[in-house]
């Protein structure tokens, strides 16, 4: 039993993403259930405002965790990465203090904040996901792209390495996919800037869109909600101003799972995509599968 | 802390030591100590010595090659009589005390007999493996071996080995075993089992050494995902001719040469991220970077070298130099910039490199190779080693020392060398490997030459009456006699002139042989032997002590390589391989018929030492040098012993300088085998190793002192400059200088009371300022700074709120080189000045901080404290003036690219360190060579750092390099180590292999007395020149020089050299 945190967007703009979490935890066995009474995490925003205002959003969602004594699953990057820092910094009794006046809720016992790819990467989880597999997804070449911030953690110890994460190889992998090696996996999509500064925005989306088509990718998969709306609108944005033809669908990693164990497009809601996630097609028979070392040698 | 041992030897000192680590650092401390008088068990973890110098391709500063330099020690270490090599074993546990432990080792089975392997290669070839597919440790995973394989060609010992964790018999227990019946020894054998060995030392060595950065962990680099990203150790290998490429520079991507190759710096290191690297410099990868630049672009010419660098760290003797050679000789780019991502392009897999360059431009650049410069850190086996043996270990892992005794850890008895102490280059680890065997030398000095063994032969046999040969032709299993027919080749020896026995033997080097071969030479009366085998290099010693050991002369004897020259080139062509080898037994066995026995000279050793120089390396060594039971000789130009000390008060460890002085002048003066004689200069200096006789003159009179050694212990000054106001503003001063008047000293009076507060502001800009340089100030508001005349330094100095020091002032072109030791001191005294009153500000004008090793976390420290680095470039260097009483400094940041103006109340000058300028009269004293700048120059820069070519003669103190105070103690320890080697025996042989003068032919042209590199020739009283055998190396350049013919050098004279080549070709 593990306790969920979907945060904003999930339960917005990446609606996919929280019905495909929800379909493919069920399918492995993992039971979760929402977090009740959550709040926002202050993401973006609140650590540009006041240090306290940062420290108190994330706390009081733990403090809710710590009440109910389970551990937490976390999906949007942004929230991870602010509950995580958020976690440490309570470490410091003087930061402590201060929230705990802010917030009123303050718990000490422990916690464990997991990303929800940490969580689909134990060893139960992959086998399971080995043995339910049911449609066959070889040869679909998959760019795996994390996006900047979820192992990108200042002095906190993230769940992968930091500039060459692999948790999400190892499931593309699993699920059947061939996964592609390609140079941007952490590189920032400008997601912040979308609204304030789309030129730059625009053109770093760009860069990562070719660079996976030049790396031969079918698809780009991700597990950040903010990545996966910057890149996708600014595929659909690019296509209409020259012409463009939509590089890659992108589409979320428990979509893709979802697609492995059988999932429909619209129980995964791949429709909802913006470039095309619901007509992926697997090239059957015309690649074969290309195991996880064997791509990377 | 150790157990007291119950047993009932712990009160008796143990002549014998282990040493753990077989790398340079663990084989120069085992040589040192065998040739002290101590038997050494040197213990190895992997199956050959040899250790990361046996990987490298060149070395710097010299860019020598570094297999040649190392190949002679392995062989050396392998043959020695007292030293015992264990391989693939570790320490479990030591117990007892210093003088007497008590050591498990664990050792591992080989699966191969060490003494029946031949290195022949044929379990390899046989191996039910076809292709090799296991990463070589070796070629650091850059080729791939078999289970079973040779760790590499020069490996000590020389002989297979089987990988259990690979070998498909271990794992599966279905194997064929191909191995063991291709196997013509009967060496394999796979019923070995892991053993445990008991030892008794006196002391404990370790030398365990670092691991390299794991590339890997700094993701952003992409090792491990970009086929064309190596680490500097790879790209070392593939400079090699002896690696994966037999030297061929190659992108792994697709084997085409690579034009554009970049090297990171400090990957791993100066970094502070959580989990990647580690916080201090690696010491050396600034150089290797260079050197590998160098080198490849040696290897082909089409390379661009671009090394991207935070600072140049060229600290070292020679450095300076090779940074500039690279630069304009090679055109190596450097680029001062710290680049945060590598992209590859998907289609060539070149490499695309975002920097900022130091324009502050964003470049783009793309690479067809990058090599990641990996930085040292410790291995967790020696931090295994330390836990297990309850060694302290720092936070960073290294074993833990003490700044005034570098090779001692905090057990007695057991001491340490090389970088498992800490970062550091080839001559570091080799003088601390002779520090740490004199300190063992020192401790066990009673127990000396009580576990040795000395061979006694029987008496030598005339050689007169004519030659009486016998030949041996090797079949070396079938690695020669698969290819030559040794049958004929011994039939046709038989034919020769002078031979009277020849046989073919299976292998020569067989014990049963070696019997065989010495009953031969008495049953028939043999008086010479030819040996028609493999390279002399492994073999050669071997038989000359087989024939010493039958009654004959070991000079009379002659090897002839058939194996490397005829069988395996030849292959293909077995005839003329066997036509081949027949021409080479035939100029072999030529040779041997002129061959005379030679005899050595035995020279007694005067055991006592004679000092110069009564600096902290003078006192350091003369006591170690007492220490070991030896009389010793101090001599200092000065009316005061520890002079160099007098203006340094801590360490920027903090350690008390003035307390190691005061203690060392005690020691000295204490010590009843120490005679000190202060305002004493050495007038005259005659003899030779074992044998030198000076005239010491002092103000009471004349001396002669008769020593076996001499040391040099000269130290350096800190340059008084005569840039900067030096001298006319007392506001000006040296480093020394400030350190004088920050320590609490009672001649620097006490501190006045603070002045009014102080504020720096930054200044709109300058009206005259041009548009390319914007100018901003640092400037005091309020009156001008109290520091007149009659003020007294130590007051003014306490007062003053802002202090600019200057680093590397008087460094030009005259005096290029690195002093290693000012950016410490700046940043020891920035500490101590900010510590003292938090209110001050202090900028450090740097070129490059060299803040090598340990010493990062003080620069980190400092910047962390507030203390302000800007960097000049060194063709720009900071402006002084002088205005209105006040003092002002213009630097041109190259960092913001604007011009800063700082008026501060003090201008500290780092100035650097100048030899004594009475080294040149010394050097000439001594017949030893000074270099262009005034240091004395060492015989060899990597290997030998402490010996003058000149044997008997050593070398220590800053007058030989600049070094911390640590550094020169290491290195004081370790001349007077060296001079142990000779002190501790009764009599020196030498003079077999030496040049000879024919006095008739001789017309006294003075050529060779000019060439010799060691001063061994002199004009003898009839005029004529004439070697003295005992300083002769045998090296052969005068014989080659002399225009008249008159010196021969004794085994390769002229008539012997000449039948070899009328043997072959017939009278001509």
């Amino acid at each position: 039993m593990i306790s969920f945190y979907p945060g904003c967007t999930l339960s917005s703009s990446a609606k996919p993403y929280s019905r495909s979490l929800y379909w493919t935890c069920k399918r492995l066995g993992i039971a979760v259930t929402e977090l009740p009474d959550w709040s926002c995490c202050g993401a973006t925003s609140a650590h540009a405002l006041s240090k306290d205002l940062a420290y108190a959003l994330p706390a009081r969602n733990l403090a809710i965790a710590q009440g109910l004594q389970s551990d937490l699953m976390v999906a949007c990057s942004a929230c991870y990465s602010r509950l995580k820092i958020t976690q440490r910094a309570l470490e410091d009794s003087a930061i402590r203090d201060r929230v705990q006046r802010i917030v009123g809720m303050i718990r000490e016992s422990p916690l464990q904040i997991k990303n929800v790819l940490e969580i689909l990467n134990e060893e139960t989880h992959l086998q399971r996901l080995r043995q339910e597999r049911t449609k066959a997804l070889e040869g679909l070449k998959v760019a795996c792209y994390y996006g900047c911030l979820v192992t990108r953690m200042p002095r906190v110890l993230g769940f992968d390495n930091v500039e060459n994460p692999m948790v999400m190889e190892q499931l593309a992998s699993t699920a059947g996919a061939n996964v592609v090696n390609w140079p941007y996996k952490t590189a920032c999509c400008g997601a912040s800037f979308s609204v304030i500064n789309e030129t730059i925005s625009l053109k770093m989306c760009a860069q990562i869109l070719e660079m996976a088509k030049r790396c031969g990718a079918d698809i780009l998969v991700t597990s950040c909600p903010f990545c996966q709306y910057n890149l996708d609108w600014a595929q659909w944005k690019l296509q209409r101003e020259d012409g463009r033809e939509p590089a890659v669908p992108i589409v979320f990693i428990t979509q893709l799972l979802g697609l492995a164990l059988g999932g429909s497009e619209k129980e995964l809601m791949l429709g909802a995509n913006l470039a095309g996630a619901g007509k992926i097609v697997c090239p059957v028979g015309a690649r074969r599968a290309v195991p996880l070392h064997q791509s990377h040698d | 802390m150790p157990c007291p041992s119950t047993n009932r030897m712990t009160n008796t000192k143990q002549g014998s030591v282990l040493v753990v680590g077989g790398g340079i650092g663990g084989i120069q401390a085992a040589l040192d100590l065998a040739d002290s008088g101590f038997y050494v068990y040197l213990v190895e973890d992997g199956p050959a010595i040899g250790g990361r110098m046996a990987q490298l391709d060149k070395t710097f500063p010299t860019n020598d090659c570094a297999m040649c330099m190392l190949s002679p020690k392995l062989v050396e270490v392998g043959r020695h009589p007292n030293v015992q090599i264990i391989t693939l074993a570790s320490v479990e546990t030591l117990e007892g005390g210093a003088g007497n432990f008590q050591v498990k080792i664990r050792q591992r089975p080989r699966y191969i007999d060490v003494t029946r392997c031949i290195a022949c290669g044929r379990c390899i070839a046989s191996c039910v493996y076809q292709d090799a597919k296991f990463s070589s440790e070796f070629n650091v995973g850059l080729s791939k071996r078999k289970p079973v394989y040779i760790p590499f060609p020069q490996a000590v010992p020389l002989a297979a080995v089987i990988d259990p964790e690979t070998c498909i018999f271990f794992k599966s227990g279905r194997c064929p075993q191909n191995c063991l019946k291709a196997c013509e020894r009967q060496a394999m054998d796979f019923n070995q089992k892991e053993t445990l060995l008991s030892l008794n030392v006196g002391a404990v060595v370790l030398a365990p050494g670092f691991e390299t950065y794991d590339a890997r962990l700094s993701g952003e680099y992409g090792f491990g995902r970009y086929a064309n990203v190596l680490t500097g150790p790879q790209f070392e290998r593939l400079l090699s001719a002896s690696g994966p490429t037999m030297g061929k520079v190659q992108r792994l991507s697709d084997g085409q040469a690579p034009k554009k190759i970049a090297f990171i710096q400090c990957v791993g290191s100066r970094d502070v991220r959580p989990g990647v690297g580690g916080p201090f410099c690696s010491a050396v990868c600034c150089m290797y970077a260079t050197k590998e630049a160098i080198v490849a672009k040696e290897h082909d010419a089409h390379i661009e070298p671009a090394i991207f660098y935070i600072d140049l760290r060229a600290y070292g003797k020679g450095f300076e130099s090779l940074v500039k050679r690279a630069k304009e000789e090679h055109s190596v780019r450097y680029i001062r910039s710290m680049v945060s991502q590598i992209v590859e392009v998907p289609e060539t897999k070149n490499l695309l490199i975002h920097y900022r360059d130091e324009k502050a431009k964003m470049c783009e650049e793309e690479f067809d190779l990058v090599v990641l410069s990996v930085g040292l850190r410790s291995h967790p086996k020696g931090r295994e080693l330390a836990q297990k043996l309850g060694i302290e270990l720092t936070e960073y892992g290294f074993a833990k020392t003490q700044g005034s005794n570098p090779v001692a850890t905090n057990r007695p008895g057991v001491f340490v060398t090389g970088a498992f102490a800490g970062p550091k280059d080839i001559p570091e680890t080799v003088i601390q490997a002779s520090a740490a065997a004199a300190a063992v030398s020192e401790l066990l000095a009673e127990a000396r030459n009580t576990r040795t063994h000395a061979k006694h032969y029987p008496p030598e046999l005339s050689a007169d009456g004519g030659p009486r040969i016998g030949v041996f032709v090797c079949h070396c299993g079938s690695n020669i006699a698969g290819v030559v027919d040794v049958k004929a080749v011994a039939e046709y020896a038989k034919t020769l002139p002078g031979v009277v026995h020849a046989e073919n033997v299976l292998y020569t080097c067989s014990q049963d042989n070696l019997k065989h071969m010495k009953e031969l030479v008495q049953e028939k009366n043999l008086n010479r032997v030819v040996v028609a085998s493999c390279t002399p290099r492994n073999l050669a010693a071997l038989f000359q002590d087989t024939i010493r050991e039958a009654g004959l002369n070991k000079f009379l004897f002659e090897m002839v390589n058939i194996r490397e020259q005829c069988s395996w080139v030849h292959s293909d062509q077995p005839e003329k391989a066997t036509e081949k080898a027949k021409a080479l037994v035939r100029m072999g066995v030529a040779k041997v018929q002129l061959l005379q026995p030679l005899s050595l000279q035995t020279v007694t050793v005067t055991p006592q030492a004679l000092v110069l120089g009564g600096g902290l390396s003078g006192m350091t060594a003369a006591l170690t040098l007492a220490g070991s039971g030896f009389e010793t000789h101090l001599v200092e130009s000065r009316v005061e012993l520890g002079h160099d000390l007098k203006e340094i008060y801590h360490t920027p460890e903090g350690e008390d300088v003035q307390r190691l002085r005061a203690e060392l002048m005690d020691a000295v003066q204490l010590h009843p085998k120490i005679h000190v004689r202060t305002s004493a200069t050495v007038k005259e200096i005659s003899g030779f190793v074992g044998n030198f006789s000076t005239v010491i003159a002092t103000p009471q009179g004349e001396e002669r002192v008769q020593h076996g050694v001499v040391i040099v212990a000269a130290e350096a000054e800190e340059y008084k400059p005569s840039e900067y106001l030096y001298g006319q503003d007392e506001r000006v001063l040296t480093q020394r200088e400030l350190e004088r008047a920050l320590s609490p000293h009672p001649a620097c009076g006490t501190p006045t009371s603070p002045p009014a507060p102080l504020r720096s502001v930054l200044m709109p800009p300058l009206a005259e300022e041009d548009a390319a340089s914007k100018r901003f100030a640092l400037k005091r508001e309020g009156s001008p700074f109290p520091l007149g005349k009659g003020l007294g330094l130590g007051p003014g100095v306490r007062a003053a709120k802002t202090i600019v020091m200057i680093q590397c002032v008087g460094r030009d072109e005259k005096r290029p080189y690195c002093s290693r030791v000012c950016c410490g001191e700046a940043i020891k005294n920035a500490l101590t000045l900010v510590e003292q009153e938090p209110g001050r500000r202090v900028y450090i004008l740097y070129r490059d901080m060299m803040s090598y090793g340990f010493l990062e976390s003080a620069y980190r420290q400092a910047r962390e404290q507030g203390v302000v680095f800007i960097r000049y470039d060194e063709h720009a260097p900071p402006k002084v003036h002088q205005q209105d009483d006040r003092l002002s400094v213009t630097v041109n940041d190259t960092r913001l690219r604007q011009e800063i103006l700082i008026e501060p109340d003090l201008l500290v000058l780092s100035t650097g360190v100048i030899p004594d300028p009475g080294n040149e009269e010394l050097g000439r004293t001594l017949k030893v060579p000074v270099d262009g700048y005034g240091f004395f120059v060492e015989a060899h820069i990597k290997l030998r750092p402490v010996d003058f070519a000149s044997h008997g003669i050593f070398l220590c103190g800053a007058s030989h390099a600049p070094g911390t105070i640590s550094e020169l103690i290491a290195k004081a320890q370790a001349a007077a180590g060296r001079a142990v080697m000779i002190l501790s025996r009764l009599h020196l042989e030498a003079g077999d292999v030496v040049a000879v003068v024919q006095g008739e032919k001789c017309t006294a042209c003075l050529t060779c007395l000019r060439e010799c590199p060691y001063g061994a020739i002199f004009i003898n009283p009839e005029g004529l020149a004439e070697v003295e055998a005992v300083k002769c190396q045998g090296c052969g350049i005068c014989a080659a020089d002399c225009p008249a013919k008159a010196i021969q050098l004794r085994q390769f004279e002229d008539a012997q050299e000449l039948s070899m080549v009328e043997a072959l070709l017939g009278t001509v």
